[in-house]
């Protein structure tokens, strides 16, 4: 019996690491990020308006008619833009998982299993949210926190409960009764029934944990495996795992950062679970842990399981869930968070070379930010015509604020300049395409930082020792002075000044960068780009003059608006990539916005007829990407949308800097080239009625491949947003990127 | 004329760019406006009631314009704009005062009254060119949304009445009274007026334009007190030129446009 079980569980045993196995070899070498696949689904197909029409058939007649009819026009507007925002996965393997967890949740409910709708959103952030019609949306950054499968299915249990009470459409009922003072819930003052809003919040997330615990525990799944759920939350602000993180990361033989850069201890992890809720929607974790904690008892616990559906579907998941992480933190900005993901996973995957090329894109867009900052915030000018864009320059957060092992992270590459990051990022992404010869992305960068390291930098081939400084070391320095001092009778004073240099050099850690190519300077293909980098030159430059006078800074200021304004005025441009454009009519009254949705999404439509035609008109090459009119056999247009919108969405992260790499890049390179253009325009219009219309208009035209902002025009009217305005409007934009400059 | 062909075609040539989008690339407008003001003191073209007698009605002015833009917001408008209407032969002897003053039983030039048929009032056209710029209210593109319009006006304006009817008095009565022909029937005088616009232009199915709006206009000829005064002329010319530019004046003072037109290149 004994030998049976022994068996049994060898074998499972062996199973088990053959899965893990399975699971690691497929990422070992690489990672390609989810794309949604399969067919539409219906509901993505149709208009805000079609998809309230049926909801508004059930509302009733009552006395909260109106504030329904609010509620279902604005959350489907809102649901319809989630769902067309590219944020959503379809037919992906998380949510294929996930939805296997929710079918066995349900599975005595068939009933409310078909009106359960759940999705993956790429979000790094730890959250999931749900909507009255259905909707249940997980978020990348939360399946990678995860324990266990029971976890997932409490959190699904939690959402479910959000929809079957219909907890949105009642918090809005009676947020808008606490407003006007007609809620029995709170009659007090105007901050008391303030605060009474969140506590209605607070309320039903209490009643969603615990019937979500009700749930759970008419499944299968196990109840104590629970415990670490609100765990999760709790350190949801720290990295998916805690590894110690080493500086050897970026070292090499030659490459050796000082210990200066190296936090010697870390903050300990202080998570408060107890903190002041009383503005919050959810409880503090503390009393949610209260809430349910006496409740994670059940007798047949034993017979329970922390995974019905599969551990090796769940590791597999969420593992995924950690790769995809790395980038959406990386899209979001958030580049010490991409290296320090990517760096747990290079521990399991050193080869990964989707890992390496993250690694590789944040130090190079901390390095543009740091010479950024150093040099180019004083001539920075308007990249455009007329507007410029929100100014996002980045900053590493302060690492006093960082709690845990990732705390090094922030404060290695907060305390290295720009100089000394330029040299890492290049060491490190240099090293990672000698194993990846091929890798065109790579390649790219490879170069770019060449080229920051020459024009931004102005470190030439001559700033780098081709000897160790080990070798160095191993001559006897001391005597190369006395030398110098009783030979040198003719030797120049130049000539000693640079021999005191070498010695003084030699002596410190600060010019650790000195020695960092060492290894790299015998490469025949690293010498010569970095040769061409440089147009052939090995010497600096004359050096840059920081400190220049006001006069002189802004006429250096007044010389590159005039050569912007020269470059931008006519683009010249046969065709262009339309993303679907932006269109809000907002009403006023009585000190309240209200947006008019119905006629927003028609005017959308308008909008988009209005740009064919003046493209058209002006001869202009257009390709609309469009979500309207879509049908189920759709998804490569809606794949194509979610590309579009993740680049457009960080390039609007990067502000007026161009000179950031963008995730997408590569991906952008295969669009550029089954269009047949790289260039993406974007537009839109937010017009506001109150007394009087006021209407802001919008146009941006990018460069996808450099990403570039090519024209950026805003346009101000106080009028109504009428046909003819907005046309010609949109014309004037495409005129100025169709005429060819003279 | 010819010099105003030179100085438009100067101005255009010097400001105009072809980076101007204009309306779909359109940037020439023709169109025909009328402005229009009720006659409030004075009749129309039709009707001779003079003062206290005198009966609402509508004064017109037809223009044909000619727009260009030649600036993102600025528009050259050159118009050619036509005005008729009727002045009332004075009465005279009317009983009473207005205003204090005394009306004379011999109002024209020479102690002379008109004696022919009144209901059949003196006719005044004025045959106006002007030049103007349109302004488009900031973030505008022309020729579409709300703007301002500074114009110059040159007015010729041209008086015909009936100068055979006219009668002096030759004893104390009436009756004695001598039928002789005063003036040459017809007078046309020059006279220059500036005028500022506000109004609105849309563009329906990307072709018609329709305009409207309010205008403002002064002449330095104008004397809005000239027909109450107790002045006398010398000359009927004098007396009608006095006449029609108060009349041009006052039609110009303040007036209503709708115009209807078409993008023509």
């Amino acid at each position: 019996m004994i030998k049976v079980v022994s068996k049994n569980i060898i074998c499972s045993l062996i199973a088990l690491l053959l899965c893990c196995n399975t699971v690691y070899s497929q990422y070992a070498a690489d990672y390609t990020p989810l794309k949604s696949s399969g067919a539409l689904p219906e509901e993505f197909l149709k208009t805000a308006r079609a998809l309230s029409e049926d909801d508004l058939k059930t509302i009733g007649y009552g006395t909260d008619r109106m504030a329904k009819q609010q509620f279902i026009t604005s959350s489907n507007y809102f649901l319809r833009d989630l769902l067309l925002s590219g944020d959503v996965l379809v037919n992906d393997v998380l949510g294929n998982y996930v939805n296997k967890v929710a079918d066995e949740l349900l599975k005595n409910d068939p009933e409310l299993r078909k009106q359960i709708h759940i999705y993956i959103t790429k979000s790094p952030d730890v959250n999931a949210h749900a909507f009255d019609k259905g909707f249940i949306f997980i978020n990348v950054g939360l399946l990678a926190q995860l324990e266990n499968e029971a976890q997932l299915a409490y959190v699904l249990a939690h959402e479910i409960t959000h929809v079957v009470k219909k907890h949105s459409v009642n918090q809005y009922i009676e947020n808008i009764k606490l407003d006007r003072g007609t809620s029995t819930y709170e009659t007090g003052s105007y901050e008391a029934r303030d605060i009474a809003k969140y506590r209605f919040s607070q309320e039903n997330e209490t009643e969603a944990d615990a019937e979500g615990l009700v749930r759970i525990k008419e499944s299968k799944y196990s109840v104590k495996a629970l415990n670490g759920a609100f765990d999760v939350l709790q350190y949801s602000y720290l990295p998916f795992e805690l590894v110690d993180f080493k500086k050897s990361f970026f070292e090499d033989e030659f490459l050796v950062l000082p210990d200066t850069v190296f936090l010697k201890k870390t903050s300990e992890i202080k998570a408060n679970d107890d903190y002041d809720d009383t503005k919050s929607t959810h409880p503090n974790i503390r009393k949610r842990r209260g809430a349910v904690e006496s409740e994670l008892t059940v007798s047949d616990e034993p017979s329970r399981k922390k995974y019905i559906i599969s551990e090796e579907e769940f590791k597999k998941a969420r593992e995924i869930a950690r790769f995809e992480s790395c980038r959406l933190y990386l899209i979001n900005r958030d580049y010490i968070n991409a290296i320090y993901a990517s760096y747990i996973l290079l521990e399991k995957y050193p080869d990964n070379v989707y890992l390496k090329k993250i690694v590789s894109k944040s130090l190079y867009n901390i390095t543009i930010s740091k010479s950024n900052s150093r040099d180019r915030s004083k001539y920075v000018y308007s990249i455009a015509n007329n507007a410029r864009l929100s100014s996002k320059s980045y900053s590493i957060p302060d690492y006093e604020k960082i709690e845990g092992a990732s705390q090094r992270v922030y404060y290695m590459l907060d305390n290295l300049d720009a100089k000394e990051l330029n040299t890492i990022a290049l060491s490190y992404t240099f090293r990672a395409l000698k194993k990846n010869p091929n890798d065109t992305f790579l390649n790219m960068l490879t170069d770019s930082l060449f080229s920051e390291m020459v024009n931004s930098n102005q470190l030439y081939l001559n700033d780098f020792s081709k000897s160790t400084k080990a070798e160095l070391k191993a001559m006897d320095t001391a005597k190369v002075v006395v030398e110098t001092i009783d030979t040198t009778a003719e030797e120049s004073k130049y000539s000693k000044i640079k021999k005191q240099q070498q010695k003084v050099e030699i002596a410190t850690d600060e010019n650790f960068t000195k020695y960092a190519f060492a290894g790299l300077l015998q490469d025949a293909d690293f010498v010569k780009r970095f040769t061409k980098a440089g147009k052939g030159l090995t010497h600096k430059a004359e050096e840059k003059k920081d400190n220049l006078t006001y006069k002189e800074r802004r006429k250096i200021e007044e010389q590159i608006a005039k050569e912007n304004k020269n470059k931008y005025t006519l683009l010249g441009i046969d065709k262009v990539l339309f993303l679907e454009p932006f269109y809000m009519k907002v009403k006023t009254a009585a000190g309240q916005e209200m947006i008019n949705y119905y006629e927003s999404e028609d005017k959308q439509i308008k909008l988009n007829e209005i740009q064919k035609k003046c493209a058209d008109k002006l001869k202009l090459g257009y390709e609309m990407i469009s979500t309207k009119n879509m049908t189920t056999a759709d998804m490569d247009r809606y794949n194509l949308n979610s590309i579009l919108n993740d680049w457009l969405t960080e390039r609007f992260n990067h502000g007026d800097s161009s000179d950031e790499l963008i995730v997408g890049t590569e991906e952008m390179k295969s669009l550029i080239e089954k269009y047949g253009t790289k260039y993406l325009a974007w537009s839109g219009v937010y017009n506001e009625k109150g007394r009087k219309s006021h209407n802001t208009y919008f146009f941006i035209l990018f460069n996808m491949e450099s990403g570039e902002v090519m024209k950026y025009e805003t346009r101000y009217t106080k009028s109504k947003d009428n046909t003819d305005l907005i046309t010609s409007f949109v014309y004037n934009s495409l005129m100025y990127v169709t005429k060819k400059p003279k | 004329m010819k010099y105003i062909k030179v100085f438009l075609f100067l101005f255009i040539s010097s400001h105009a760019s072809s980076q101007i989008a204009g309306y779909m690339g359109k940037r020439a407008v023709l169109s025909y406006s009328n402005y229009f003001m009720v006659g409030l003191v004075g009749p129309g073209p039709n009707n001779a009631g003079y003062m206290d007698e005198a009966s609402l009605s509508l004064n017109n002015v037809h223009c044909l314009n000619f727009e260009y833009v030649y600036k993102q917001r600025k528009v050259v408008c050159l118009s050619g704009q036509y005005l008729r209407t009727g002045v009332a032969y004075d009465r005279g002897g009317h009983d009473g005062f207005i205003n204090g003053a005394s009306y004379r039983d011999y109002p024209y030039p020479g102690g002379a009254k008109y004696g022919g048929n009144y209901s059949k009032p003196a006719l005044l056209t004025s045959t106006n060119i002007s030049l103007g710029v349109k302004s488009f209210k900031s973030g505008c593109i022309a020729p579409v949304g709300k703007y301002n319009k500074l114009e110059m006006i040159l007015l010729f304006e041209k008086i015909m009445y009936d100068n055979t009817n006219f009668m002096k008095s030759v004893t104390s009565d009436p009756v004695d009274d001598t039928l002789f022909t005063l003036g040459t029937g017809e007078y046309n005088y020059v006279n220059v007026a500036i005028a500022y616009t506000i109004g609105r232009e849309h563009i329906i199915n990307d072709k018609i334009v329709i305009d409207y709006g309010i205008r403002f206009g002064l002449t330095p000829a104008m004397n809005i007190v000239s027909l109450t005064s107790d002045d006398s002329y010398s000359t009927i010319e004098m007396y009608y030129k006095r006449y029609s530019n108060s009349r041009i004046g006052r039609q110009q003072l303040f007036n209503f446009h709708v115009g209807i037109g078409f993008l023509a290149f």
